[in-house]
């Protein structure tokens, strides 16, 4: 570590305003620098490393970024291309030529008959430019991109995502395999939550919305894992269900199934 | 401020750079008004009328006094309101319309400013004690909006305050009956409580800012002094930040340019204080 | 409209007195202690960030929504976003019930809300949105504006709109001839002057000060100082209502293990 002073610990839980450190550090997302200082500008986790100084929001909007994959919503069919809410601060837009590798004749074509106003799409932030305007493709994503059919949406913190998705896929893949649902973690917060089993289903997300009350917290794969075990036995306790998933850590589950 | 148009890059540049050189881009010191002229008697409808001219922002304010009753709580007091007018004559920036907040910010600022000093006698203006009170009604339209629109509305309103003439009342208690007299009276006026409003700019403290200066500034204080060195009503506007030392240099300076005001429009309406 | 002074002097009840002889005042407290105060914060669903404050006999309500698209689009902004707080009585709050909906006064004080915030926030990062809050005044007992602006800091923390400060606030005034931290309703109405005051501590930036009534400088001063001072200790409790939230999940959890 270079000179300089750290006035907090990792992972403590800080407010808008708090000096974090002096000195000759970077700042990263959810800080301000001012002067050699630099302060958090949310509610969050302090998170240090090398000379990066972030804090890890516990709450906030989602601020697109190039690369991000996301679940969106069509809010509107326009001429040549599609309006879509993807939970950020403004609207995004896909464009027919983003949506599909068939040359489609916009004259002759009704772009409802490809996405519907109220469809659920998995796209790919394309591009997010200086007037705010988020271009999306769905071109060579999963499941086409969409419309995504059944299933439930649940919606959680942008920055908790890492968290739900866990190192290497962990904890999503664990959900995954003790609830048999698909699941796809948008980059926006949105979660596409889908089983054949609708108690099943609802057992994944209500683990998914436990993981994002309890971010901040230690130990939180194992509780998650001790929550779902648990609920398991109630429902093979009422029949819903006849065996219990095995438990094998490590193996396969695919992870993110939005993942590219 | 957040409704001023998009101002060029090029002369925020310059405001904040002649500053910087202890400078304003009009050539006035840090703490001096620009030019005032205030004619009083202007609109002969009126019971009493003010033009004031503050650089190149124009005011007019009239006053009006009707009877009515007063408020319940208030019995043994006449009834005074203050009503502003940003018309869109004076800015492209101005709407028709109902008061917008500027309006009713502006025109609060000063109200308080008068009523907190208890300017006006309103215990005076009573005709029949929980039933029957003058009522003054202080409009002011706006016809110019080149910055400070609250001390230029401020000297508007004492001037035309101080050389308002009401009709004398005559009341028969056993008829009912109120007679208005050809006689007139001043309007009792026992203080003359002024604004003096400051721009932060820079992080630098100008008294009377123009529009190009509100433009630009991070922050606004008004400071209300009357004759006998107390505050009748202060506000920070708009956005920005003031430390206390900036308050303190504020609530300093609006005492000591407050009673310069004042001895130019109590000559100016021929006028002691009273 | 605004005869609060005058009417104080005519409705105050004769012989009665603000602060006894003890220096207590109306309702026990001491010249610079404020009434009790609680707040929560995450209180609402549909919100993006909300917060409820209880300040004495103040019960204030206060969300976030945004940032968001702003709708007319010529509102918007192209270098940063606009801010919009509405501040608003509900009919019931007052012992007269108020006419629904924006009067003057709510207006101004939206207004000099709007400015008290507005220093705290890194509206920059979003060009072209807005971020609207709302503040309702479900029962007010003086000193609403501070509390509001207390609350709408911890909606806006809440919401995770990035802050380079929380904004507290606090009022000082005069009555019975002292200067005291914190009037109630009685002390308002029967007082001689009411000096509301925001900060942003971390710099000890104002970015909210008014005085209504009647002051010498130095009286008006020493209220503003005061005044300070005693939102210096609201932002202590604003701190602890932010972490709260959080600490009481993690105890939570910790207990079940």
């Amino acid at each position: 570590m270079k000179k300089g002073s750290i006035f907090v610990k990792p992972r403590e839980l800080v407010v808008p305003g708090t000096l974090l450190v002096q000195g000759p550090f970077k700042n990263g997302r959810g800080t301000f620098r001012e002067g050699n200082r630099i302060y958090s500008t949310v509610v969050g986790l302090v998170e240090i490393r090398g000379d990066l100084v972030r804090v890890i929001p516990l709450e906030g909007p989602y601020m697109p970024e190039v690369g991000d994959n996301v679940l969106g919503k069509i809010v509107d069919v326009r001429f040549s291309n599609w309006v879509v809410d993807i939970g950020a601060p403004y609207e995004a837009s896909l464009r027919v030529q983003d949506a599909t590798e068939e040359r489609i004749d916009i004259m002759k074509t009704d772009l409802r008959r490809i996405f519907d106003i109220g469809d659920v799409i998995y796209a790919k932030i394309k591009a997010y430019n200086e007037v705010n305007q988020i271009d999306l493709t769905t071109k060579g994503m999963p499941f086409k991109g969409g419309p995504l059919r059944g299933g439930q949406l649940v919606t959680i913190t942008p920055s908790k995502v890492p968290r739900v998705i866990g190192k290497g896929g962990s904890m999503i893949n664990m959900i995954k395999r003790l609830t048999n649902t698909r699941i796809i973690v948008g980059q926006n917060g949105w979660v596409w939550v889908s089983g054949r089993n609708g108690e099943l289903e609802r057992l994944a997300i209500e683990a998914i919305l436990k993981v994002d009350r309890e971010s901040h917290t230690q130990g939180l794969t194992d509780r998650v894992k001790e929550f779902l075990l648990e609920k398991l036995r109630e429902l093979k306790e009422r029949g819903v269900i006849t065996e219990l998933p095995k438990i094998d850590e490590g193996k396969e589950g695919g992870g993110n199934d939005g993942k590219t | 401020m957040s409704d001023a148009p998009v101002m060029a890059g090029i002369m925020r540049d310059r405001i904040l750079n002649l500053l910087k050189e202890g400078k304003r881009i009009d050539g006035r010191g840090f703490e001096d008004y620009r030019d005032v002229e205030i004619k009083t008697n202007v609109i002969e409808k009126a019971e009493g009328s003010a033009w004031v001219r503050l650089g190149e922002t124009r005011v007019l304010v009239g006053i009006k006094v009707d009877v009515g009753e007063p408020f319940p709580d208030l019995p043994d007091r006449g009834v005074m309101t203050t009503n502003v007018e940003l018309v869109p004559l004076a800015s492209p920036t101005f709407e028709p319309g109902p008061p917008d907040e500027n309006a009713i910010e502006l025109a609060r600022i000063v109200d308080r400013g008068i009523r907190e000093s208890q300017a006006v006698e309103l215990e005076k203006l009573v005709i029949v004690p929980g039933k029957l009170v003058r009522v003054i009604f202080i409009d002011v339209h706006v016809l110019d909006h080149d910055g400070n629109l609250i001390d230029a509305t401020g000297l508007g309103a004492m001037a035309a305050l101080l050389t308002a003439r009401i009709p004398k009342l005559e009341y028969n208690g056993e008829t009912g009956e109120l007679v208005r007299l050809d006689e007139y009276e001043p309007l009792p006026v026992r203080h003359v409580p002024l604004p003096v409003t400051f721009a932060k700019i820079g992080g630098n403290m100008v008294v009377d800012p123009s529009l190009d200066e509100e433009r630009v500034m991070e922050s606004r204080i008004t400071v209300t002094f009357d004759e006998t060195g107390h505050v009748s009503a202060v506000q920070k506007g708009e956005g920005g930040s003031f430390k206390l030392e900036e308050v303190m240099y504020a609530v300093d300076t609006a005492m000591r340019k407050s009673s310069e005001l004042r001895e130019m429009l109590l000559s100016s309406v021929d006028r002691g204080l009273p | 409209m605004k005869v609060k002074r005058v009417e104080a002097m005519m409705g105050r009840p004769e012989g009665l007195k603000l602060i006894d002889e003890n220096g207590k005042r109306l309702d026990g407290r001491k010249k610079y202690e404020l009434r009790r105060i609680d707040m929560e914060v995450g209180v609402l669903k549909n919100a993006d960030g909300s917060a409820y404050v209880e300040w004495g006999k103040n019960k204030i309500l206060a969300a976030v929504y945004g940032p968001r698209e702003i709708h007319p689009k010529h509102l918007q902004r192209p270098d940063m976003a606009v801010l919009r707080v509405r501040y608003n009585m509900a009919p019931f709050s007052v012992e007269e019930r108020k006419k629904p909906g924006p009067d003057r006064r709510s207006v101004e004080i939206s207004k000099v809300i709007r400015g008290a915030l507005e220093p705290a926030l890194l509206l920059e990062m979003f060009p072209r949105t807005v971020i609207d809050v709302f503040i309702e005044v479900l029962q007010a007992d003086a000193g609403t504006r501070v509390a509001g602006i207390t609350a709408a800091s911890l909606a806006l923390a809440d919401a995770g709109v990035p802050m380079r400060d929380l904004v507290a606030a606090c009022a000082a005034g005069k009555i019975d001839g002292e200067i005291v931290l914190d009037l109630n309703k009685d002390e308002d109405n029967y007082g001689e002057a009411d000096v509301p005051v925001a900060i942003m501590p971390l710099k000890n930036d104002i970015t909210l000060l008014q005085m209504d009534g009647y002051l010498t400088r130095d009286e008006l001063l020493e209220a503003v100082k005061l005044a300070i001072k005693g939102a210096k200790a609201v932002y202590q409790k604003q701190r602890e209502a932010l972490k709260e939230k959080y600490l009481q999940i993690a105890q939570e959890v910790a207990g079940n293990e």
